[in-house]
């Protein structure tokens, strides 16, 4: 097994731990992170040669980019909202954000799905600093670390892919541990 | 060409048989103002169709380029009964999806806003759904159904829906586990407590067994059609964008603006399914303004030359520039909406038809060639009588003032 089908495989498993951890609890902060998980599992097929999934793979990336940070963004910041306290909600929400997302990358407006992951992850770490959430600051600084690293692409000095998929992992845990605590201190 | 257009006689064909079986039987037949504004509604759905599939096709055709995981292939039998079965699956779910959401809901309106049931309910389409639609339809772009095959599954999906929305035919035994059937589908056109939210599949009824929503016609409560914040108009661009105006209402008097989207997402019953007035099917009052007989016979001829028009329209759409292309839709949406406030008896209506009229017997004299239609003077003359009679004939209702008291639009 690859590297990048490794760390997509631990992106996965920590995606599909926090699921079926949360979904009764946190509806929507579940969907968002099902999506990065399906996403993850189709990366980790095509990181072991099933290279017949690689546009399923990348259309859920794509999906995860423009709808799944936002939703998480959103559980966060509002964690009272009925858009992520419930699954209609959040459905909803994703398939709002996804269908506006999908619409403009296909259309041309490539950098449309980054932008949006990039501006939900400032939101979360916005969010995490004014609640003076220690464990949400530090998810959200591996989130924006991670999301840099993927920005580099073949330019970095190291596996972009590894890092964006072991911070995404790292980060989702942290947050979510972080969502836990403030739910406890509520 | 639209192969939409291929179906239009047995549509036509279809209506005159179920309004002679239904007089034949004594039961209560079409309604004539119901009906045009049905059909109104299936006109304007084309034309808008026309804009909205430009974009939605091209869409799912560049996600199939950009992501399928294969090409199904279209030789083989197999591929098309998968597809058809993937298409209503999802179909009963962007159904659900346009019951259940606010703004989808707005769109989806149009088709139940009949207090009717007859094959020309299945016409009255929505012109804005196809905006919210298709996002449910990217997955098959990705699994590799080709558009031409999405294409035709979705016309099979759609005609299929047609024969469903009749009165003349009951229960259809072990075919209602199934199917769609006429008995079920009349369950979803209800506005009765047990009708509410079931129902939603496009070909197989399997969904609804499946998934919870299914309910069966019950034979001790008469299904009432309709839906519980009535249209009251024959208007079917207002049918169209009722409830869109609900929803901007509903918005603006909400403080916040995550509460103002939540307006547009949220079902229409609220998010927790707030508790609705239940529904008493004795008391229910349909709307039915007494629209004079002559009034109807002119919409009945107009909405003849309307569907002309239309049949026109969609086969020279794709070799008009978009200017033209709004142009001949702008016209076909006058025509619809001006003879559809006749019907309503709205105070506005007649003078909107004379001012239509009259431009377009002007426009029949500064181009002789109708959207490449070139016609012979012969033609020519004859529409500029036929028109001007008409056109007199209205101005003579605007002094006698035959058109009944205006009725006032829904809530």
């Amino acid at each position: 097994m690859t590297a990048n089908a490794a760390s997509d495989l631990a992106l996965a498993l920590a995606c599909g731990w926090l699921v079926a951890t949360r979904i009764g609890r946190q509806p929507g902060f579940s969907l968002a992170v099902l999506l990065i998980g399906i996403a993850a599992a189709l990366g980790v097929l095509r990181y072991v040669g099933v290279d017949s999934v690689s546009g399923a793979h990348r259309f859920a990336s794509l999906i995860s980019a423009c709808a799944a940070f936002p939703l998480i963004a959103w559980a966060l910041r509002w964690p009272d909202d009925p858009i992520v306290t419930t699954m209609a909600g959040a459905v909803r929400a994703a398939l709002l954000a996804a269908g506006v997302g999908i619409g403009a990358t296909v259309l041309g407006l490539s950098a449309w799905g980054a932008t949006i992951s990039v501006s939900a992850a400032l939101l979360i770490s916005v969010t995490m600093v004014q609640r003076r959430n220690g464990v949400g600051v530090a998810g959200a600084a591996v989130l924006v670390i991670a999301m840099a690293a993927a920005a580099l692409g073949k330019a970095a000095p190291f596996n972009a892919i590894v890092v964006l998929h072991v911070g995404l992992a790292a980060a989702l845990l942290l947050l979510a541990r972080a969502s836990d605590q403030r739910s406890a201190n509520r | 060409m639209s192969p939409i257009l291929y179906a239009f006689p047995v549509f036509f064909a279809s209506m005159g048989v179920e309004a002679w079986l239904l007089r034949r039987r004594g039961l209560p037949g079409y309604d004539i103002a119901d009906a045009l504004t049905s059909l109104h509604a299936g006109i304007l759905s084309q034309v808008a169709g026309v804009f909205v599939k430009l974009l939605t096709f091209t869409l799912y055709v560049l996600v199939y380029q950009k992501f399928a995981v294969t090409a199904w292939p279209t030789d083989q039998a197999l591929p098309w009964v998968l597809a058809l079965l993937a298409y209503d699956f999802i179909y009963y779910w962007a159904h659900r999806f346009g019951h259940e959401v606010g703004i989808m809901w707005a769109a989806h309106i149009v088709h139940h806003s009949s207090e009717h049931f007859n094959l020309s309910t299945a016409l009255r389409q929505s012109s804005s759904g196809g905006l919210f639609g298709w996002v449910f339809y990217l997955p098959l772009a990705v699994v590799g159904v080709p558009p031409v095959m999405l294409a035709i599954v979705g016309l099979i999906d759609l005609l299929y829906q047609y024969w469903v929305h009749t009165e003349l035919i009951g229960k259809l035994g072990w075919l209602e586990k199934v199917l769609v059937t006429p008995s079920n589908h009349r369950v979803h056109h209800g506005q009765n407590d047990y009708c509410i939210d079931t129902n939603y599949g496009g070909i197989f009824i399997v969904w609804d067994r499946l998934f919870g929503t299914y309910a069966d016609e019950r034979d001790d409560e008469k299904v009432v059609y309709g839906v519980r914040g009535p249209l009251l108009s024959y208007n079917p661009l207002w049918a169209n964008l009722q409830h869109y105006a609900v929803l901007i209402e509903q918005a603006a008097a909400t403080k916040g603006w995550r509460q103002k989207l939540q307006v547009w997402l949220a079902p229409p019953g609220g998010w927790h399914h707030e508790r609705v007035q239940p529904f008493d099917p004795a008391g229910f009052v349909r709307f039915e303004p007494p629209t004079p007989p002559v009034i109807k016979r002119y919409a009945v001829v107009h909405y003849v030359v309307l569907a002309l028009m239309l049949v026109h329209f969609l086969m020279v759409q794709a070799g008009l520039d978009m200017g033209s292309r709004l142009g001949y839709a702008a016209i076909i949406l006058a025509a619809a909406v001006t003879v559809g406030g006749m019907l309503e008896g709205a105070r506005w209506a007649l003078a909107a038809e004379a001012a239509r009229l009259a431009a377009t017997i002007l426009a029949i004299f500064l181009w002789p060639v109708w959207f490449t239609l070139a016609t012979p003077m012969v033609a020519r003359v004859a529409m500029v009588i036929g028109l001007g009679y008409c056109l007199g004939w209205v101005a003579h209702l605007m002094r006698t003032a035959l058109v009944t008291p205006a009725v006032a639009p829904a809530e």
